[in-house]
């Protein structure tokens, strides 16, 4: 990777570049976002290498939340560029504004002039997208590439090489270099593998759903509002769920929401009925809620939830993969 | 030697040692198919400059941060690393403990070889042969036993004899373990270093059958017998993993619909143009049926087996499979692919047998035909046909006119080769029906995934 001639004396580059993991665990946790040994590493390996960090997991584990963090913690911009099927250079990269060119083509006419070209394909006809404002930022900013697995190949294979050398050409005004490597957080769901050469490039983390232990921490640090009791309730409950067969696991998000209406109940400790009556916070799948409220129906299952959870120990449903179906 | 220094026992010459350290467990990761390439072999090393080597925790964090990019790694990753970084002791006590193991199984060898003597002198047989005596039954074992001794008590017992006998014992276990489909030995499994091969063996045993089984790299043909109940674990659990995923897809791509313009502007025309109430579009999910075509013939029936049994993991995430095996001619088999069918792969081999279409010659031309005069009606836009097959068959230009028709009948033809990819140019066959097809290379249960994720993936979508 061409290092790109920096900034001097940009101090928030040197703070990111700087940055112990001991420094980044007290940032991380002063930010409310729980982070075990497994993030904190990658993260600081990616800022310290300068490489990409290619994160992925299931949604709603807390991916996209990191690149926010990073940018919270190091005071600078994040530029988010959410991929989606059909996304082009031209919606990440620039894009010529069309309709100021036709105006200051008709304003010049109306004084009986025709512009010059160069004049219409300047900066101030310009739009820049995110991959280009990220690389003519002034600071070093996060960057991040939301669901990268959502885009085509084609444009995956584009991203890769600006990612190599975040240098870009401009047929209209030549090759523009990055002052600096932005911090790149990519993110992905797994739904389309990604190319080998993009995931060698970066360094890699894995986010698995949390253990019992970390999703009280995330509780209590996101909802510091719900008592001891309920935050114990919740992780142990929201662990024996993910041990069902599910469609779709409930993720930290909806734990949250899931929390906050019980709060808003004015519920102190969670039961089988209330959890059956709350269970589309939790769940988003109609027949995933048919079978929780099913499970929940002998009026035992929060109960032998509760026993069999210690959130000391991580829990069995947050670690191991589920035996096959007999 | 030992397989990896401890990395909290410092020293002096830790970075140097770390370095070789490094170089040797990356060699036992790529044995066990998690591919690190020279760059990330450095960025390992770079991170280990960056954290402390005296915590465990972070070594462990770091390498996997920068050597193994994809999650179905990890589990290996994990057990390799606990493995080779061992404290010493442990480390010693385990490669004495294997190369035990292999001193047994020596001894067990040299004592069944003794059995299999003639006229008192054990014959000269490799350990792969004497190994698949041990596997028979003890009908098997005896019948060739009292083959030897009538044999040895001959008259006119001469050295020729000797040399006969042996050959006809050699090709006989030969045969059977072809039969047996013994692989020769666990490719992966040798490094050339003892140390390193009791890692890669180690790590192996702790997670056979799970989805970072190197068993998903293997050609499905080369999958011994004896692996068929390890095999179809890992099978329904690709299969219940992918049927999640596809089903996940096809919810996400239901939330992004897009607001019906009309219908919005018409229904806010009394906000003034301020658009309030954005109106869905009512979006039709459609999720295709499946129509499985497969070669049942001579090598094609293992292949056959596996992917039915995956095929049938997935069919709560597709709305119908229907499935015909062929081999001279076509044969439905829709009501009778259940879960097992891999690990029966023997049942179903019997079952398929009294329908007479299993393991002769191919014909898939006759084959198609009989499809479009008995089962026309299965052919439908919603319909993705999968044919497996290695393209070797009897009446391919037949096929290959009734895959032209099939083609615009379907949504589209998905063909699992079997063939590796590099053979594809020397078979007239692969060029014709490639026409006509999505031909993928499908060979091992990773392919396999792979393909089917891909090929009936993209057809899950909102219209
Ligand atoms: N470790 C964590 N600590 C605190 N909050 C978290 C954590 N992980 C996830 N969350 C919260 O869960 C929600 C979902 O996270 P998000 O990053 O959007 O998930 P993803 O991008 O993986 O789909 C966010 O509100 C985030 O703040
Ligand atoms: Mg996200």
């Amino acid at each position: 990777m061409a290092a790109p001639a920096r900034a001097r004396g940009a101090s928030f580059l040197e703070d990111a570049k700087n940055a112990t993991t001991e420094w980044l665990r007290k940032a991380f946790e002063l930010d409310g976002y729980v982070a075990g040994q497994e993030i904190l590493i990658a993260v600081y390996l990616a800022l310290r290498l300068e490489k990409p960090i290619l994160i992925e997991g299931a949604p709603g584990v807390g991916k996209t939340e990191i690149a926010k963090v990073l940018a919270r913690i190091f005071g600078t911009d994040l530029i988010r560029l959410q991929c989606y099927e059909g996304l082009d250079e031209s919606k990440a990269l620039y894009e010529w504004d069309y309709q100021k060119q036709l105006l200051h083509i008709q304003l010049l006419r109306e004084a009986g002039c025709i512009p010059e070209e160069s004049e219409l394909f300047s900066e101030d006809y310009l739009l820049e997208r995110p991959l280009l404002k990220a690389i003519r930022a002034e600071r070093r900013p996060v960057l991040l590439i939301d669901e990268v697995d959502k885009c085509d190949p084609e444009f995956e294979a584009f991203l890769f090489e600006v990612l190599s050398d975040f240098t870009v050409s401009v047929p209209e005004l030549g090759t523009i270099r990055a002052r600096q490597i932005p911090i790149v957080v990519l993110t992905s769901n797994n739904e389309r593998e990604l190319s080998d050469g993009l995931r060698r490039r970066c360094v890699y983390l894995f986010i698995e759903y949390p253990s019992v232990e970390k999703e009280l921490r995330i509780v209590r640090s996101r909802v510091p509002e719900a008592s001891d009791k309920l935050a114990r309730d919740v992780a142990c409950v929201v662990a024996r769920v993910r041990t069902m067969d599910l469609r779709k696991q409930p993720s930290i998000a909806e734990t949250l929401d899931w929390t906050r209406a019980l709060l808003a109940l004015g519920v102190e400790k969670v039961n089988d009925q209330l959890l059956a009556e709350t269970a589309t916070m939790l769940l988003k799948n109609r027949d995933d809620v048919l079978a929780l409220r099913e499970a929940a129906a002998g009026g035992r299952w929060v109960t032998e939830a509760l026993e069999a959870c210690e959130p000391g120990r991580p829990h069995q449903a947050g670690k191991t993969r589920r035996p096959p179906r007999p | 030697m030992s397989a990896g220094r401890s990395v909290d026992d410092g020293g002096p010459d830790l970075a140097l040692q770390l370095q070789e350290n490094l170089v040797r467990f990356v060699h036992v990761l790529r044995h066990l198919g998690v591919p690190v390439n020279p760059a990330e072999t450095v960025d390992g090393l770079a991170a280990l400059e960056l954290v402390d080597l005296g915590s465990r925790g972070e070594v462990r964090a770091a390498l996997r941060a920068t050597l193994v990019k994809t999650e179905g790694h990890a589990p290996l990753f994990d057990k390799a690393f606990d493995l080779f970084f061992a404290r010493p002791e442990e480390r010693q006590a385990r490669t004495a403990e294997r190369l035990q193991a292999r001193d047994a199984r020596r001894a067990r060898l040299e004592a069944a070889n003794a059995e299999l003597a003639f006229q008192g002198e054990p014959l000269e047989l490799t350990p792969e042969q004497i190994e698949t005596y041990t596997r028979l039954g003890e009908v098997q074992q005896e019948r060739l036993r009292d083959f030897l001794s009538e044999t040895s008590a001959g008259y006119g017992v001469d050295g020729k004899l000797q040399a006969l006998v042996e050959s006809i014992v050699r090709g006989y276990l030969d045969r059977l373990r072809r039969e047996m489909g013994v692989e020769a030995n666990r490719p992966h499994a040798r490094t050339g270093d003892d140390d390193l091969d009791t890692v890669v063996e180690g790590t192996v045993d702790a997670v056979v059958g799970s989805e970072a089984d190197p068993m998903i790299h293997r050609d499905m043909k080369d999958i011994a017998e004896a692996d068929l109940p390890r095999a179809t674990i890992l099978i329904r659990r690709l299969a219940r993993r992918l049927a999640t995923r596809l089903s996940r897809r096809y919810r996400e791509t239901h939330k992004r619909s897009r607001p019906n313009m009309r219908r919005t502007i018409r229904s806010n025309i009394r906000h003034g143009g301020v658009l309030f109430d954005l109106r869905y579009r009512e979006r039709k999910i459609t999720r295709p049926k499946l129509l499985l075509i497969c070669d049942v013939s001579g090598s094609m029936a293992r292949y056959t087996a596996f992917i039915l049994e995956f095929i049938f993991g997935l069919r709560a995430a597709v709305s119908g499979v229907e499935a015909f095996v062929f081999s001279e001619q076509l044969e439905r088999i829709t009501g009778l692919v259940a879960p097992g069918v891999a690990a029966r792969a023997q049942d179903l081999a019997k079952l398929v047998d009294k329908s007479k279409v299993w393991g002769r010659g191919t014909d898939l031309g006759a084959s198609l035909e009989t499809l479009f005069e008995k089962h026309e009606n299965l052919l439908s836009r919603d319909t993705v046909a999968i044919i497996v097959s290695d393209t070797k068959t009897l009446g391919a230009d037949q096929a290959d006119d009734l895959l032209r028709k099939m083609k615009p009948r379907v949504k589209e033809i998905l063909w699992l080769n079997t063939l590796p990819r590099e053979d594809w140019p020397s078979h007239r066959t692969v060029g014709l029906f490639a026409r006509h097809s999505d031909m993928r290379e499908c060979y091992t249960l990773a392919h396999l995934e792979q393909v089917i994720r891909v090929g009936v993936g993209r057809h899950m979508r909102a219209t």
